[in-house]
């Protein structure tokens, strides 16, 4: 079995920036994700990587990964199911393949959260999706909802109504709370809704696709999808197996060095509680930072 | 070699061939559907001298028919037909390995 000093879990902005920053500290690094690109894949103009004003979340990451790989790291794409302890580190089961490890950085990011209201479940692909960018276009001429009040809320409403006739979107505040600069936007688009102070508390269909969004307000919206943003969960259940705290929301807790309590296991991105920033920019920033704090640990160990 | 199935051939290539058929329904616009191609060009080129097996993609975009008919709502979506008849329906991103394996299943 091969062994590393450090394995990188998780193939988006916080993974790729710690891999490239480790093979920069010439350490033995490899870096394991379900998909490289991860969550930045979908983004769908990404205005706040500076330098890049506009580009594709999606060539963004083909950017990052080009940029890695020029830096021979071992790139591969498999999603990892458990990792244990070990006497001088870790062992990483992926797929079929184990990898022994001294150190690990955690940064595989957040799930989309549910509603977790009937019907979901049933019409998901069918109606309901919870990436505006791959399913919207496919609604080309129909009735949308989205839910959520944040700013990713705001960036689906405007990125849905450039193909729906009609975008309500649903939030349980009375404001929104996404950025100023996505509601002075969203405010001027004319075939979007804003519905206030409400919750979807059904998804119905027709067996085969979504028809209405039930709310709790009593009212009942005809819609033919809905694009729930609603936020994200951490997925820290490989790290709690190992021990790893997490904060009340689940997020990793880590220190200014990306270490968090287990020696040998840092964390960087989305999954960390370091920032509530979640950005490209916060996430290779700690990526970097992990692989430093990897440097330095391992150069004292031997 | 992978192929690229349109509207226009899709009855007679996927519907009415007889064997088993892939098809990787994606858009330009589509980060993961931009991840699943590769994927899926890869598996095209090692079963490339299987018999009874066609792999090949279609663009919803421009083939806007067959993905209504086969209601195809999310992206990236992989069907594998077998002697015209859908057998297999995946949504969303895939790893090699679960097509490969769900491919092979219906090799038989």
């Amino acid at each position: 079995m091969d062994s590393h000093d450090l394995i990188v879990i998780g193939g988006g902005a916080a993974g790729l920036g710690a891999a490239l920053y480790a093979a920069r500290f010439r350490l033995n690094v490899l870096a394991l994700a379900k998909e490289f690109g991860g969550t930045g894949n979908i983004a769908h103009r990404v205005d706040n990587w500076i330098g890049e004003p506009g580009i594709s979340g999606f060539d963004l990451m083909q950017k990052f990964i080009e940029h890695v790989k020029q830096y021979g790291v071992p790139m591969i794409q498999e999603e990892v199911t458990a990792v244990s302890k070990t006497a001088d580190g870790f062992e990483v089961a992926a797929s079929d393949t184990r990898y022994s490890t001294r150190m690990i950085v955690f940064s595989n990011g957040m799930a989309h959260r549910k509603l977790g209201v009937p019907g979901e479940e049933e019409y998901a692909g069918r109606g309901v999706h919870y990436c505006y960018t791959c399913d919207g276009p496919l609604y080309r001429g129909k009735r949308l909802a989205v839910i959520g009040g944040s700013d990713a809320a705001a960036l689906g409403t405007m990125f849905l109504s450039e193909y729906a006739t009609k975008v309500y979107t649903v939030f349980r505040r009375e404001r929104m709370t996404a950025e100023p600069v996505s509601m002075e936007r969203v405010q001027k688009l004319v075939n979007a809704e804003f519905v206030p102070s409400s919750n979807v508390t059904e998804v119905i269909g027709d067996g085969t696709k979504v028809t209405q969004a039930k709310l709790d307000t009593g009212r009942v919206l005809d819609i033919d999808g809905l694009f729930i943003e609603i936020g994200h969960l951490p997925l820290n259940q490989l790290a709690r197996d190992l021990g790893v705290e997490t904060d009340a929301k689940g997020f990793i807790k880590v220190n200014s060095r990306q270490e968090t309590n287990v020696h040998g296991i840092l964390a960087a991105g989305d999954i960390t509680n370091a920032t509530e920033l979640k950005q490209f920019i916060t996430s290779a920033a700690e990526g970097s930072i992990a692989a430093q704090t990897a440097y330095h640990t391992i150069s004292k160990g031997r | 070699m992978e192929h690229e199935f349109t509207d226009a051939d899709f009855h007679q290539k996927v519907e009415g061939t007889q064997g088993v058929v892939l098809v990787d329904f994606w858009a330009p616009w589509c980060g993961p559907c931009r991840v699943q191609g590769p994927i899926v060009e890869d598996i095209a080129k090692e079963f490339a001298s299987e018999r009874g097996v066609t792999i090949g993609k279609l663009n919803v975009d421009e083939n806007p028919v067959t993905s209504q008919n086969f209601q195809v709502m999310s992206i990236p979506t992989i069907k594998i037909f077998k002697d015209g008849q859908v057998v297999a329906s995946m949504i969303g991103l895939q790893s090699r390995e679960t097509i490969v394996r769900e491919l092979k299943a219906h090799l038989t």
